[in-house]
């Protein structure tokens, strides 16, 4: 018989998978978020998961955005996986220590992780195929998803935490 | 009570009490039910009586107008359902003609090419992050699919397989400047190699690369591959040409072309799992 401390942390995490599942799916949409431009759901949400599942779950959970995100790209498989789980573990360990687990720190690492991400891509797989025109691809491009996955920050961090609020267990922090 | 009666109210009240007395007994006398005062009250309010009726009449035509709505909601409601069943079957019929010239295409490439064999897919997903555009079909190596192999839509050249899982498959553009395509110009036959660099890929734009610094190519020219190296079939449409310009690097030319199809747009692809010598 599964205890209901642990039903319930097991129901809050198959919800958070499902909710990866979704933005993945989203964000690798055949049809792009406006502008041509696409908005990296998965991202923001496996950062604001860390925050607040914390350091080793969030690394988990990195693997599993990173996971979902590594099946439409042509970079080596788990480069994505691995980036999200360090990210995810910076995260968690961030927000147990250092960081109020609020919307304005989910924007902070929102952001340093999307800027890191996002320079990181642009180098490895723009700047180095030295052909020009690598700057015009960080403006016109690269900046105009990370100003994009920005705005979704709000909404991913109220998600997260309502479903927490939802499946919080006895003696769990509130939010 | 005593106040009341010896209060002006009273005297007003009695005022009023013997007026409308003197109009009863001044009717009686002329005999047409009238009084100065209801002639006088009527010259005040036959105007408003007059507004008042065109207003009851605007307001009855209103209630008519609102029943007339009422009949019209139901017609509109009716039509639009109409127009939504034909919208429903203008997309079947959009959606067919689209598969149709997509096979079309196909049978053409496949009558041309006998030994060809293809695997139809779907485009399943983007890599968002990817500024080369490279998508993703539902074929893997489950279906046959192996690195290197070329996707087309149509009679046009779309990129090569990447990299390869069981049961999809990730696939590089003419827009990736990793794709090196040696290709030809149909009307001069003058050769050279299709890739781009990150600037025109940004326009959704590659170039065909190493001609001649007096190139006959002119814009409008259409490039296909030409077979030269193995790694695709010759005559794929690539795109047409729009500019030709001198490299400044050297003493080559390079024409900018514009694939033939819009690589953002597609959704139904063919890999051509082999190509024999016909």
């Amino acid at each position: 018989m599964i205890e209901q401390g642990t039903k319930t942390l097991l129901i809050r995490r198959g919800v958070l998978v499902l909710l990866l599942l979704g933005a993945g799916i989203l964000q690798s949409c055949v049809l792009p978020f406006a502008g041509g431009f696409h908005v990296y759901y998965l991202l923001p949400l496996c950062v604001v998961i860390a925050m607040f599942e914390k350091e080793i779950p969030g690394a988990v959970f990195g693997i599993v955005g990173g996971c979902l995100w590594d099946l439409t790209t042509a970079i080596p498989d788990g480069a994505t996986a691995l980036f999200l789980a360090v990210i995810g573990a910076l995260c968690g360990l961030l927000t147990r220590y250092f960081l109020r687990n609020n919307l304005a720190s989910a924007y902070l690492l929102s952001g340093v992780a999307t800027l890191i991400f996002s320079v990181g891509h642009w180098f490895f797989f723009v700047v180095l195929t030295q052909t020009p025109g690598s700057a015009a691809a960080l403006v016109k491009f690269y900046l105009p998803q990370m100003l994009l996955t920005l705005l979704i920050v709000p909404f991913v961090y109220f998600i997260v935490r309502a479903i927490e609020k939802e499946f919080r267990l006895p003696g769990e922090a509130r939010y | 009570m005593l106040l009341f009666f010896k209060s002006s109210k009273f005297r007003l009240l009695l005022c009023l009490l013997i007026a409308l007395a003197l109009g009863v007994l001044t009717a009686a006398v002329t005999h047409d039910s009238t009084t100065p005062l209801s002639n006088a009250v009527s010259v005040v309010f036959t105007p408003l009586q007059s507004v008042s009726s065109f207003l009851q009449g605007k307001l009855d035509g209103f209630g008519s107008h609102f029943r007339s709505a009422g009949a019209y909601l139901e017609r509109i409601e009716s039509l639009e359902s109409q127009v939504e069943e034909y919208q429903v079957q203008l997309v079947d019929y959009e959606n067919a003609l689209r598969k149709l010239e997509s096979y079309e295409a196909f049978l053409e490439i496949k009558e041309e090419n006998t030994n060809f064999t293809f695997t139809a897919a779907s485009v399943i997903a983007r890599d968002g992050a990817d500024v080369y555009n490279s998508i993703v079909i539902n074929k893997g190596s489950a279906d046959g699919i192996e690195v290197g192999m070329p996707v087309i839509c149509g009679n046009y050249l779309v990129g090569s397989v990447r990299q390869v899982s069981v049961s999809s498959s990730v696939v590089d553009t003419v827009l990736n400047p990793s794709l090196q395509i040696s290709a030809y110009e149909i009307r001069t036959g003058e050769e050279g190699f299709v890739t781009t660099d990150t600037a025109l890929s940004l326009d959704g734009k590659c170039k065909l690369i190493r001609l001649n610094d007096d190139t006959a190519i002119g814009s409008g020219g259409i490039v296909c591959t030409s077979g030269i190296g193995g790694s695709y079939p010759r005559d794929l449409i690539i795109g047409t040409v729009r500019s030709v310009h001198n490299e400044a690097a050297d003493i080559t030319a390079y024409a900018v072309l514009e694939p033939g199809i819009g690589i953002a747009n597609i959704l139904e692809v063919f890999v051509i799992t082999s190509f024999g010598t016909n």
